[in-house]
């Protein structure tokens, strides 16, 4: 009993060390996600309404839709939003990306859908 | 429950099933969520301000910190530590946990807030917890 007292520091520590290892690890941040945060920190840039630009599936970042999340939706128009996105992932070398602008809910409703060139 | 299983809950478990949640329903496209989580899965999204962004970064860490300072406390207590030294030890082992992640930059990801608030974190936790451990 008394040795098992004097592992459970030892326990306390590893059981520690996997959860911090589990939620501190990131996942390689490969070119199309460089690009994706670039992404993200252009057209977040002054638009305050924007929560969210990635990718639509969390946990499959490669893939060629990115969805935004919009919290404010009056008074934009979003057509002319989306072609702005499709401008500036054309700027970082992301072509032929379909865009999402979603207002945040559940379930989004879909405020503008465009394929890219 | 007694008392101290109370306090057990409270600063240790509590805490951590804090972070955690935090972590899972709050962050996006972490390794965790990749090999963990189904592809659906789906964290809640909240407009980008500076007291958001401590909410989703630094408070799990914040979290993960109390609630190891915590028990550790906790073991000291139930084992009659009574070394001087044993709060430094954990403030040593959290201050190392979150500085390894500086020399590892290509998998983690230092940040000096996530510092910050892993000390305040322990120090809050000594003062609850752990004062009596240097009688």
């Amino acid at each position: 009993m008394k040795l098992l007292k004097k592992f459970i520091p030892a326990l306390i520590i590893i059981a520690f060390s996997f959860l911090y290892i589990a939620t501190s690890k990131v996942v390689p941040c490969d070119d199309y996600c460089r690009q994706l945060y670039r992404l993200d920190t252009m057209v977040i840039k002054n638009r305050s309404y924007v929560g969210y630009v990635g990718s639509c599936i969390s946990g499959k970042p490669k893939n060629d839709t990115l969805c935004i999340s919009i919290f404010n939706s009056q008074g934009i128009d979003w057509n002319l939003f989306a072609d702005t996105v499709c401008t500036y992932a054309a700027q970082i070398g992301m072509t032929g990306q379909t865009i999402l602008v979603l207002k945040y809910g559940s379930p989004p409703d879909t405020l503008a859908k465009k394929h890219c060139p | 429950m007694s008392l101290f299983t109370r306090k057990l809950a409270f600063h240790i478990v509590l805490p951590l099933a804090a972070g955690v949640a935090i972590y899972i329903f709050f962050r996006q496209n972490t390794w965790f969520h990749y090999h963990f989580l189904p592809p659906g899965f789906h964290p809640i999204v909240l407009p980008r301000s500076p007291l958001n962004d401590v909410f989703i970064f630094n408070v799990p860490d914040f979290c993960w910190a109390y609630s190891l300072a915590s028990s550790l406390f906790y073991w000291g207590r139930i084992d009659r530590v009574r070394n001087r030294f044993f709060p430094v030890f954990v403030l040593l082992l959290i201050v190392t946990a979150e500085s390894l992640q500086y020399f590892f930059s290509s998998r983690f990801t230092f940040d000096w807030i996530d510092l910050t608030a892993a000390i305040l974190a322990f120090l809050l936790s000594f003062l609850l917890n752990g004062r009596h451990e240097i009688a």
